[in-house]
Order: structure tokens, then sequence, then C-alpha cells
């Protein structure tokens, strides 16, 4: 499922970079641990939500086509798979 | 009711996917009770259904491995 405009290497990269250097320090508050954030890497703007297809249909409203990473505020992962996310504090 | 096999004690179940283009196929799923996240399908399976990236994500493999990961919209009703 490639993005057209983007590798995965690059979203992931982005949406790393942006949320380090931009919202991190304003979104990782007690109310947010936990909800996922939803980063267009292209405009660098981001919808939360505890509801991951919330966020994502917003983000696709504003920007349709986007290229979108996703992080779950305050974990290292969105999901896990026989393991759950693990807790950290970046 | 939706109808199974089970095989070495895990459940398997098969159910039609359809992507948001209308694309649509039968899937056998096992069944994890330990998890409520997302569905995962095989890459083939997103391919021949036409699936577009919604989003990536970072997840924990089972081997505790941190991939990142395709995310996309379907619909999943049973046969």
């Amino acid at each position: 499922m490639p993005h057209p405009r983007f590798s995965n290497e690059e979203i992931a990269r982005r949406g790393e970079e942006i949320y380090a250097e931009r919202p991190r320090d304003i979104v990782e508050t007690e109310d947010n641990i936990g909800k996922i954030i939803i980063i267009d890497v292209e405009t660098g703007e981001y919808e939360i939500d505890d509801d991951s297809l919330a966020a994502n249909r917003r983000a696709l409203a504003k920007h349709p086509g986007a290229a979108l990473y996703g992080l779950r505020i305050g974990y290292d992962a969105v999901w896990g798979f026989g393991g759950g996310p693990e807790r950290v504090k970046r | 009711m939706i109808v199974g096999t089970v095989i070495a004690r895990r459940a398997y179940i098969p159910l039609l996917v359809r992507g948001l283009a209308g694309q649509e196929g039968e899937v056998e799923f096992v069944l994890d009770t330990g998890f409520t996240g997302v569905t995962t399908l095989p890459p083939a399976a997103c391919t021949a259904l036409g699936l577009s990236l919604e989003r990536l994500q970072p997840a924990h493999l089972a081997d505790v491995h941190l991939q990142v990961a395709d995310g996309g919209l379907v619909t999943i009703e049973p046969l």
C-alpha cells in the first residue's frame, strides 16, 4: 500500500521528526497520554483523539491523500501484537 | 452466528473483507481473544483488495520487535 509521494521510510522519518520538534511538548499532557496523534507529514498539522479512526478521518478531510503518521502519545507504539506498547518518556 | 474451525487449538474464521474502492474477498482470520486492537491482513490480500495507505504507525510485533506498519480502512462482515 505505498503512498504516491513518499516512501514508508520517509513518512516515518518525517512523522517522528515533526513530533519531536513541534507538538510533543504541547501534547504530552496527562490528559492526552494514551491518545492517538495523527500527523500530516507534509503540513505538520495533527489531530488527537481516543479513536484513531476519527483522528485519521479529520486529518484526511483537511488534506485528502495526505501522508499520515500515527503515534500513541506517551508510548513507543500504537499497537502491540503479543505485547503491548510500552510507556516511554521522550 | 459466525462459523469457523478449530485447528491445533486455534480458532479460524472466514470473513468477507471489502476495501473502500469496493473490491472484496474472503480472508481467513485467526481469532485472538486477547487482542482488541486492529485487524491485520497479509500484503497479498491488501494488494488484491486495492487498499490504499491511510497512515503509517509503529507497532510491536509478537516477537517484541518494533515495526512501522501500514494502516488502511476496510469493512469486515461474516460470510
